[in-house]
């Protein structure tokens, strides 16, 4: 399995409720048994973060077009800080 | 989910009443939350890392979250065949596999169908298929379970159970 961290832009995510509505559902983040979006952030100047676990990299690129988001970028995650934890996620 | 409550004043289900083919009543958990994982892991004392710490499930394990235990799972069912069965019945048997991953989010319906039905030694034998399903329509824990229910007029279920022979 796979982690990618997709990079874009989405208008209107400084309305917390727009956000919650788009990501508060299972269904909106648990795609199926091998395709979850992890973590997503909002950014102030609108620009948004999404990271994926899944089998393969389309997988993440096909909710992403669901989603209708502008995409900038999709990039696998090589190492990971975490509050002092070190991770090597590929 | 079924209350303790609804448990106590439960009307029998009675082997007359159950036909081949027959969807049992679901029952339905969730959406599963890191609270619900961690306390089975402290009920049990099952303290390993993928349970309750999301970091190391998701990026040394390389998990999608942190999962459920499989000896949660192992419990469910069971549970979900004894409600089914109380006040006088058994749940004789149940067999089931893990397949999919069950993580935070998930809603599970357990379900069970009725495969069959048979008497033995005045005993009501019902066969079903069993599982667990996401809400995504992955079945988590394929399975086969075997209750046995009173007749109506018939003789008590004996307590402890004692299987029929050659059933």
């Amino acid at each position: 399995m796979g982690r990618w961290i997709a990079i874009g832009k989405v208008p209107g995510w400084d309305d917390l409720a727009k956000f919650t509505d788009e990501m508060k559902a299972t269904a909106k983040w648990r795609v199926d048994a091998r395709t979850t979006i992890t973590t997503v952030m909002a950014l102030a100047d609108g620009r948004m973060l999404a990271e994926c676990h899944a089998n393969k990299q389309e997988d993440f690129d096909t909710w992403l077009r669901q989603k209708g988001w502008q995409v900038e970028s999709v990039t696998p995650i090589r190492h990971l800080a975490k509050t002092g934890e070190i991770w090597k996620v590929s | 989910m079924v209350t303790a409550d609804e448990l106590r004043n439960k009307a029998q289900l009675y082997y007359d009443d159950v036909q081949a083919g027959q969807d049992m009543p679901p029952l339905v958990i969730g959406p599963m939350t890191p609270t619900h994982l961690f306390r089975w892991s402290a009920a049990i004392e099952n303290w390993h890392r993928i349970h309750y710490d999301q970091n190391f499930a998701v990026y040394h394990d390389g998990l999608p979250n942190i999962l459920a235990q499989g000896s949660w799972k192992q419990s469910i069912l069971p549970r979900y065949l004894k409600d089914m069965c109380l006040p006088d019945g058994w749940p004789w048997k149940v067999q089931f596999q893990h397949r999919a991953m069950i993580v935070p989010g998930d809603t599970i319906t357990v379900w069970a169908r009725v495969t069959g039905k048979r008497e033995a030694e005045g005993l009501g034998l019902i066969d079903m298929d069993v599982g667990m399903r996401l809400q995504y329509d992955a079945e988590s824990c394929p399975g086969t379970a075997t209750i046995v229910l009173p007749i109506r007029g018939g003789r008590a279920i004996p307590y402890p159970f004692v299987a029929p022979k050659g059933a």
